[in-house]
């Protein structure tokens, strides 16, 4: 097996899953419906607590323990998607980040149901139920707001429009795209954005949103190598402001 | 009055700046739905609250995160609230059904009859019944149902009001047994009071 | 969390001596025998209206209450800590939302009393208009405070009205882990450091004088506590539960070598009771109305929160929609 591309796949995973499922808990309490306040907060905490199992995988193959590996290291050594990292700014990009981004997360799972990495297959099995409510919501809001009122279509269209060079970003091939497939541990990148276009396309058809011609679309590339947007480092920072304030100390 | 804002999440906003217009109109709050839980196959579906929420469809994705957050479930109903036809109560020895006639006709709509057996519990699902209206399902329950223990209360409305989840959706609560981070047991602190004690009194 | 129904001002309701002798008295004979009183039972004015008033304020404590204790979900120490805040402030909305269904039983709307929180016209727990400096304080609040507003919760779920009582159990059964969770870090605070032991001092020094207050001012200034005992709902007074509460926590604040700021607490071996300092009532008073450190910008952010959701409320509200009070 090769290491070096298991590990490139399972830091990506588990970066994007720690930063979004951050950015998503920034809502907690603030929510435009109580119920909805507690629903969203629970997807955040799922995905927080992927993010740990991932890095628990990752310890397996010889990376530090979690706590250090997701709260010490500098934007530049993080490989999640520049999506993940934008901050939450008003409701209606939060959710439309949440339906791109958990939709391709949902894919990605399945597919790794069949990955050749024993440890990989199993998560994504035990995972899958999870990451279903998640795409049954997103999409249950989409719906609703994409035909809702002439206010909630055209937000979403905004942030639909703004979201998907970023989206697009998520499916950043990996420098060892060639190896992950051949070893049969995951199916690649290409084969994603596939089934995730596939998806949101028929979502947003029950809807009054129009997805933007994708092939024009310039993806934003770069978060998997670690260039990000000037949003990660705060983020990290204030993520570690405790931890870091002495890290020896048992918190 | 401290100035400083000390949550970075506000520092973000302009929270100064909202100037709240009082949402006099009901429903702003988005109509209520009836929730009813089934903790574990065998059990009955019983009532646990309710949920604001724009449909059913909806309503079934608020209460899984609000009543089965915690506990392991099987099933979720939901229905809104106007939809069910609520009994009389009656006092304790006596039961709803006493006063309850015999059918006379047959039904051809299947109606849901739930249960309050005593004051302080919730309602438990009793069964289906085929009727024509609620009234009449009272009175097919009273002829097809084990009514042996009084009956103080009694909720009716139409199976096709109901939005029930299916078995696909039963994986939806997998890992939910793994969400130790949210149970007492996770959280056992003696033995570090008991190491600081020791320390302490060496 | 917090739910002791004591207040300053008398409610305006119609004298229970004004109300059907014949129906009063089944009332309080039906209370008396332990039966649960539920939403369509005919009941007194007062009872209606000081249920309402009681788990609207409990209500509102809670979605108030996530507001400083969220503050520290972003900076949590480690992945423990980050789940278990999470999913400790997502409870407080989430009673929140319980405690607004059951006052709705009774005859309020949601959309009314969240009204009446932001105009100030309705009260919530004073203990959080005071500012969570530091990731000590929010420990601080995840056990002591929690710990307070268990003891009032497992006390008034055996109360008399229905859905206040069932709220309350499945709110008892979610706090049992926030306890043991605050707890926890209280512990590895105390026992760690000598800058996280200094910043756990502090924020108890800070702490103490609202946590004195938080059970409310002695039951003999306290509107109404007579009847509303006589009606079961209020099952302790303010002082049997700062008892409670005194008794159960001061030992365990001690065992970490943790002092607190009144020279005078201890506990009386022969009355079995604690005495303390008696906390400044006027100070509590003027921060429950409005000159506390951090009314203006708790209500500032909820209101903010409102807002912001208002397009996203009425984009999914069906034209059909009707309102009906939820049944239990």
């Amino acid at each position: 097996m090769n290491n070096e591309a298991l590990k490139d796949l399972l830091y990506k995973m588990a970066d994007d899953q720690l930063i979004i499922g951050h950015r998503n808990s920034e809502w907690i309490g603030l929510g435009p419906l109580l119920e909805e306040d507690i629903a969203f907060a629970s997807m955040a905490q799922d995905k927080v607590g992927q993010s740990l199992a991932l890095y628990q995988l990752l310890q397996k193959l010889g990376e530090e323990e979690p706590d250090r590996v997701a709260f010490s290291r500098p934007a530049k050594q993080f490989h999640n998607s520049q999506f993940v990292e934008l901050p939450i700014g008003e409701y209606d990009f939060s959710l439309m980040r949440h339906f791109l981004f958990d939709t391709a997360d949902y894919y990605r799972f399945e597919m790794l149901i069949t990955s050749s990495y024993e440890p990989l297959r199993l998560l994504a099995r035990k995972l899958k139920g999870e990451c279903r409510y998640h795409i049954m919501h997103a999409d249950s809001w989409i719906k609703k707001l994409g035909n809702g009122s002439e206010e909630s279509i055209k937000r979403l269209q905004k942030s639909l429009d703004y979201s998907i060079p970023f989206a697009l970003g998520i499916f950043e091939e990996s420098k060892l795209e060639n190896e992950l497939i051949s070893e049969h541990i995951f199916r690649g990148e290409i084969e994603l954005r596939e089934r995730w276009i596939e998806h949101i396309d028929a979502v947003l058809s029950q809807t009054q949103l129009i997805l933007p011609d994708l092939a024009k679309e310039s993806p934003h590339f770069g978060g998997r190598y670690g260039n990000h947007t000037e949003h990660l480092q705060p983020l990290l920072d204030e993520m570690g402001e405790v931890i870091n304030s002495d890290p020896t100390a048992d918190w | 009055m401290i100035k400083e804002i000390l949550d970075p999440r506000f520092k973000r906003l302009d929270v100064f700046k909202a100037q709240h217009i009082a949402p006099t109109q009901l429903l702003d709050q988005l109509p209520t739905f009836e929730v009813f839980v089934l903790l574990r196959e065998g059990s009955k579906f019983q009532h646990e609250g309710i949920v604001h929420a724009p449909d059913n469809e909806m309503a079934f994705l608020f209460a899984k995160e609000q009543y089965s957050r915690r506990q392991m479930c099987a099933g979720i109903w939901t229905i809104e609230t106007p939809n069910i036809f609520v009994s009389d109560y009656s006092e304790n020895k006596i039961s709803i059904y006493d006063t309850v006639e015999v059918p006379s006709t047959k039904g051809s709509e299947e109606y849901k009859i739930f249960h309050m057996l005593k004051r302080g519990k919730q309602h438990k699902f009793a069964g289906t019944v085929m009727a024509n209206n609620e009234e009449h399902a009272l009175q097919v329950a009273k002829a097809e149902f084990d009514i042996s223990k009084p009956v103080l209360n009694v909720w009716v409305a139409k199976s096709s009001d109901f939005y029930e989840s299916t078995d696909e959706d039963k994986e939806i609560w997998n890992t939910l047994p793994e969400k130790t981070f949210r149970e007492a047991t996770d959280y056992k602190g003696q033995a570090k009071i008991e190491a600081f004690l020791a320390r302490k009194n060496r | 969390m917090y739910g002791g129904g004591n207040t300053f001002e008398k409610i305006k309701a119609k004298d229970p001596q004004e109300e059907d002798p014949i129906l009063l008295a089944a009332f309080e004979a039906r209370i008396e025998r332990g039966e649960k009183i539920e939403p369509t039972d005919w009941m007194p004015d007062l009872y209606r209206r000081q249920l309402i008033r009681m788990i609207e304020q409990h209500a509102h404590s809670e979605i108030i209450g996530a507001l400083p204790e969220g503050t520290w979900i972003t900076r949590a120490p480690g992945f423990k800590r980050k789940l278990a805040l999470m999913a400790k402030v997502q409870d407080e909305v989430g009673h929140a939302q319980l405690l607004y269904s059951a006052a709705e039983t009774l005859g309020k709307s949601r959309e009314a009393m969240i009204d009446d929180l932001l105009s100030g016209k309705s009260k919530y727990s004073n203990i959080f208009n005071y500012p969570a400096y530091t990731w000590a304080d929010s420990a601080f609040i995840s056990w002591l405070v929690d710990a307070g507003a268990i003891v009032n919760q497992v006390a008034n779920s055996k109360g008399s009205y229905g859905p206040y009582s069932r709220a309350l159990e499945r709110i008892c059964i979610e706090e049992a882990f926030h306890l043991k969770y605050g707890h926890h870090c209280v512990i590895h605070l105390a026992t760690g450091t000598p800058d996280q032991r200094n910043m756990m001092q502090e924020a108890l020094n800070r702490w103490w004088a609202p946590m004195q207050h938080f059970f409310g001012p002695p039951d003999k200034v306290s509107a109404h506590t007579e009847v509303l005992m006589k009606w079961k709902v209020k099952m302790l007074s303010n002082d049997d539960t700062r008892q409670q509460w005194l008794d159960m926590y001061v030992p365990k604040i001690w065992e970490l070598d943790l002092t607190l700021p009144d020279k005078k607490l201890h506990k009386n071996e022969e009355t079995g009771k604690w005495e303390y300092t008696e906390p400044d009532w006027e100070e509590f008073k003027r921060v429950i109305n409005g000159d506390g450190p951090c009314n203006a910008e708790r209500i500032a952010v909820r209101k903010t929160a409102e807002e912001r959701g208002r397009w996203v409320r009425k984009a999914i509200l069906s034209k059909e929609a009707n309102y009906v009070q939820p049944l239990a």
